[in-house]
């Protein structure tokens, strides 16, 4: 039963990765690493960005001038790459947030806040 | 410090991620390493505040970070699309600039055996037509961003030359190596002076211009310069 939970939320977040890229820039410039571990903070570790996809999404942002990058001293250490929303990612996470809620509110108004049988399962089980 | 074992996992992995990135020009390959290295650093710390040794958190972060050779070949296409879509933007400006000279020297060739003034005059209503019309058609921001800036040029250079004809006496039978030809002659230069320094911001991806917001173009400039 886990492991299906588990494969229903890949599909569910299957795409939505520059879209929680943006929205953890939204807070400020940030380099890759960064970007990761915020997103796992905010989802409690529901969510996590693979290594592996984040940094060509990052280049797709960029690509598309919803995110720009540059590399910066920071305190002592090496130069680093670091990312910043721009104006039209910025207009771009406005567009997706709204069109998220009519989604989740219309899903949740079909689905209700009915318990799966047995009750509520953990998602991470011991 | 990395252990030799380490040593020998890292560059057998980097091994593998070059080999799809070899399309990509040396500097860019350079920045993928730095970034994926630095990244790497920040995963084996992480394992070993949880208890890891140095040289399991860094097997460990080489193996959370994933198939190298997958990640350069998104890396290699993602390059790909940007390479695409630059060579795009240029060909929608180069696309404007071609449409404008053309225009130019129809009107000119049709016209100028009349009058040096007519021809320009021409060439201007002429190119406000051109721009116009595409300006509206095509969707590309940065043929939009040639084509407005030409057509606010070229309203601003027919607008100056009405005003020498009014103004001038014998305007339109002005010698054409006389320095108010040459005044307005330079006039039509700055269609294609806009053009270019619009362009010169669309290569770098430090401007993208909509038609939308033309009217905001010299504050956002100065925005994305600083």
């Amino acid at each position: 039963m886990y492991n299906e939970i588990m494969n229903a939320e890949q599909e569910l977040k299957k795409g939505s990765t520059p879209i929680l890229i943006l929205a953890v820039l939204q807070d400020g410039p940030r380099h890759g690493y960064a970007i990761a571990r915020e997103i796992e903070r905010r989802s409690r570790d529901t969510l996590s960005v693979g290594e592996g996809a984040l940094y060509p999404a990052l280049r797709g942002l960029e690509r598309e001038g919803f995110v720009q990058s540059a590399w910066e001293t920071q305190g002592s250490g090496p130069a680093r790459r670091v990312y910043t929303l721009t104006e039209d990612g910025m207009a771009k996470l406005a567009v997706h947030l709204r069109a998220w809620n009519r989604f989740s509110e219309a899903v949740n108004a079909v689905i209700g806040s009915t318990s799966p049988p047995g009750g509520t399962l953990n998602a991470h089980p011991a | 410090m990395l252990t030799p074992r380490n040593f020998e996992e890292t560059e057998d992995w980097f091994k593998r991620l070059d080999k799809p990135l070899q399309r990509l020009p040396a500097r860019e390959r350079a920045d993928v390493h730095t970034e994926v290295r630095q990244h790497l650093e920040e995963l084996a710390a992480a394992h070993e505040e949880l208890g890891s040794s140095p040289e399991e958190a860094w097997s460990f972060a080489l193996a959370q970070f994933g198939n190298p050779q997958q990640f350069g070949r998104k890396m290699s296409q993602e390059w790909q699309k940007s390479q695409t879509s630059f060579r795009a933007d240029r060909k929608a400006i180069g696309f404007g600039i071609g449409l404008n000279a053309l225009a130019g020297l129809v009107c000119t060739a049709l016209f100028a055996c009349a009058s040096p003034l007519l021809g320009l005059i021409s060439t201007f209503a002429a190119g406000l037509l051109v721009n116009g019309i595409l300006g509206r058609r095509y969707p590309l921001q940065a043929l939009k961003s040639s084509l407005w800036s030409s057509l606010f040029c070229e309203i601003g250079g027919l607008t100056a030359i009405v005003l020498a004809v009014r103004l001038v006496p014998d305007a339109m039978t002005i010698n054409v190596t006389a320095a108010p030809f040459h005044a307005i002659a330079l006039l039509y230069l700055l269609p294609w002076a806009g053009t270019a320094y619009l362009a010169s911001m669309t290569k770098r991806g430090w401007y993208r211009p909509t038609l939308e917001d033309f009217s905001l173009t010299l504050p956002r400039l100065r925005r994305a310069r600083e």
